[in-house]
């Protein structure tokens, strides 16, 4: 026998030799078994579990030793170093394995994607009046489905389990394989999954969901719509502007308003065109009137239709910009507010390297029934907005709240391009939003029993664009705005909420101090530290 | 140090425990899919039975001409621009997905009532039938089970529609 081999044979021998080849040996088989024959995976793993053990049992052995082989002291402490790490590692690794398994969500993102929203929690535990019902149409079967598929099914199937425990036992829910019990899926009419049906157990009304990527907004809107609770509707103005309001694909374009018009959609109100140059006549169920970059006049007829709207308690919603033609600065000059002339270029809160795009953070904003969700809002091209006269002169006036505000050094400029200020510029503050409750135009007396008309105005329609939609809390304000015009500050205003694109919203100071500490902080602090430790140990 | 890792591999080994034990208590892996409910030589088939609501029409190879013909008195071959593909169809459809159901539930299926059924007459005296159910739900397959077999199988929905308009549309040859 070469004596090369007879060391480790006889270590083989002992006991010890024994039990680490055997140790060794089973954890691979082990392994091997439970990756290449899945029908044998449980077998495998026991067989990687009793050599994974026999190893752990000789390693503490080892440890616990007091006067082992290895009896160099930095020996013994690099082998207990080695040891910590691997069973760190291990548990760290295994603890992930048990956390991906566990139904314990925690949601840790920023902006609370996977929490239910208030008015999703509230319409849970508050308007649920009648026992709901969900049955998930799932195909139980991984061959059969794409990973996008099974993505969303999980998605869907998460949501139901929320919503079943925040729902006090009033809302249950179970997943059906469709293709299991085609019975089932035929007697709730159901032709694509994944789905979920929800059903009012009372009143027997059903609605299905089929596959959504927001399934929080969509559940909801299903769950209103089964227990009866009527959905308001919106109408969007067309024909007086050259935006676009179809387009829900395209995230960059400018000038649509697709992700907008989605957005109220989601917020579960019935969305819809008008064009009142065809036809002046305002549906009875208009909850809010949008006129979005209106730059064409108005006409008579539908100027008239609109006025009439408007003073028998309608609300508008006007998102403007400059250069507004005259009959709309004059319409809603008759409910207090004022578009004035020019392009607010902001020098103090603007986007980097962008004047005429004011930025407002939290001090910028005044209402807190808007905005208070919302965080850092830009409004690139924006046009000054200020009242007709002062409050007190309008005596119809119930209140008027500005929603924002530039800041202290903006001006109006004549030109966008021109940020440089003049001295005969008119200075801000300015209005960035407004909204105005009133009894009648204000140039009007007060009439006995006139009805309250609410109109909110902002001096852009750019932020709501699909370019700008998503991006900062833009969504948000523009949402709020609606839902409280519309009187829904307490009801359905769910957020949808897509994947988040985070970008960081800087002043020009703000990006240089940000820049400055990558370039030099950092790096300076981590030589401090390391010198600290050369110091220690020289 | 050394207590430390002592204390660390038996966390290791509690929390492996815990894993092992949730592993061997998961659900059995999903029934592996079929790749056909059967599989014969297309030569091998000497007769097609077909039976669609209730109409039955029969198929067979005829050694003497080399040709298929419909089985009746005057054994009129099939036209084969409609006739080509049939045997290769019928040497065994491809599955879609596999249920392993309890044959109490085959009323769910529609294979209580079969809309269709298919017996292939084979070259070396077996027989071999097959029954179509339901279409699923979405439209895209149908209900299938091989008589004698456990599972129920999804087979794409053209495979029944091809072969129910040979009952309900009869592969007459034009005659000359």
């Amino acid at each position: 026998m070469p004596p090369g081999i007879r060391g480790p044979l006889a270590y083989v021998g002992t006991l010890r030799g024994a039990l680490v080849t055997v140790g060794i040996f089973a954890s691979a088989v082990g392994l091997a078994t439970a990756a290449v024959l899945p029908e044998l995976r449980s077998l495998g793993l026991g067989i990687f579990a009793s050599g994974a053990a026999a190893l752990t049992f000789l390693a503490m052995a080892t440890l616990m030793r007091p006067y082992h082989r290895v009896a160099r002291r930095t020996q013994r402490y690099e082998l207990a170093s080695l040891v910590s790490v691997l069973a760190l590692t291990g548990i760290v690794a295994l603890f992930n394995y048990v956390i991906v398994q566990s139904d314990v969500v925690a949601d840790l993102t920023a902006s609370e994607q996977y929490t239910l929203a208030p008015q999703t929690l509230d319409t849970l535990t508050e308007r649920l009046d009648a026992p709901v019902e969900a049955t998930a149409f799932i195909v139980d079967d991984s061959n059969a489905v794409t990973p996008l598929e099974a993505l969303i099914a999980e998605r869907m199937v998460d949501y139901l389990r929320e919503f079943e425990r925040r729902s006090g036992g009033r809302f249950s829910y179970q997943v059906i394989d469709p293709e299991r019990f085609p019975d089932i899926a035929y007697s709730k009419e159901v032709t694509q999954w994944p789905s979920v049906v929800f059903e009012n157990a009372n009143a027997g009304t059903r609605q299905k969901v089929v596959a959504t990527s927001n399934p929080e907004q969509e559940f909801l809107t299903a769950l209103l719509v089964v227990l009866g609770l009527s959905q308001k509707s919106i109408y969007v103005l067309d024909g007086y502007s050259s935006w676009d309001l179809t387009d829900q694909n395209d995230p960059d374009a400018p000038q649509t308003l697709g992700f907008a018009l989605r957005g109220l959609e989601g917020d579960s109100y019935n969305v819809g065109v008008l064009n009142l140059i065809e036809d002046p006549r305002i549906p009875d169920d208009a909850s809010l009137i949008i006129a979005a970059a209106p730059d064409h006049e108005l006409g008579i007829e539908d100027g008239t239709a609109l006025n009439a709207y408007l003073e028998g308690g309608g609300r508008l919603l006007a998102l403007l910009q400059p250069d507004l033609p005259g009959s709309w600065r004059a319409l809603i000059a008759r409910w207090g507010i004022d578009a004035l002339e020019g392009y607010v270029i902001d020098p103090d809160s603007h986007v980097a390297g962008s004047e005429w795009v004011p930025l407002v953070g939290n001090e910028g904003y005044a209402s807190t029934e808007v905005t208070s969700e919302a965080s850092t809002t830009f409004f690139p091209s924006l046009a000054p907005l200020w009242v007709v006269r002062a409050p007190e002169d309008m005596p119809t006036l119930v209140d008027l709240k500005p929603i924002a505000l530039t800041s202290e050094n903006s001006f109006a400029s004549d030109r966008i391009e021109r940020v440089r200020r003049l001295s005969t510029d008119l200075g801000g503050p300015f209005m960035v939003g407004v909204i105005a409750r009133v009894r009648g135009p204000v140039d009007r007396p007060v009439p006995a029993s006139a009805p309250v008309t609410t109109v909110g105005v902002f001096g852009d329609a750019d932020f709501v664009s699909n370019r700008y939609f998503y991006a900062f809390s833009n969504s948000d304000l523009f949402l709020n705005t609606v839902n409280h015009i519309a009187g829904d500050d307490a009801l359905v205003s769910i957020r949808p909420k897509p994947t988040v694109f985070r970008e960081m919203a800087m002043t020009p100071r703000e990006l240089e101090i940000v820049r400055y500490i990558g370039w030099f902080l950092l790096p300076l602090l981590v030589a401090l530290f390391g010198s600290a430790v050369w110091w220690v140990r020289r | 140090m050394a207590r430390s890792a002592i204390s660390l591999l038996i966390g290791l080994a509690v929390i492996g425990a815990y894993v092992l034990a949730q592993v061997l208590n998961e659900d059995p892996l999903p029934v592996p899919t079929e790749t056909f409910i059967y599989s014969i030589n297309e030569r091998d088939i000497t007769s097609v039975e077909i039976t669609h609501n209730g109409d039955t029409r029969r198929f067979e190879w005829d050694e003497r001409s080399g040709e298929w013909v419909f089985d009746d008195v005057e054994r009129s071959p099939v036209a084969q621009d409609r006739w080509g593909g049939i045997p290769l169809l019928l040497s065994g459809p491809r599955v879609q997905r596999v249920l392993s159901v309890d044959q109490a539930d085959l009323w769910r299926y529609g294979l209580d009532e079969p809309l269709t059924s298919i017996r292939l007459g084979l070259s070396d005296g077996l027989r071999l039938t097959v029954h179509v159910g339901i279409p699923s739900p979405d439209g895209e397959n149908d209900y299938v089970v091989r008589e004698g077999s456990p599972q129920i199988v999804l087979v794409d929905r053209s495979w029944h529609e091809v072969l129910a308009r040979l009952v309900t549309a009869p592969p007459f040859a034009s005659r000359p």
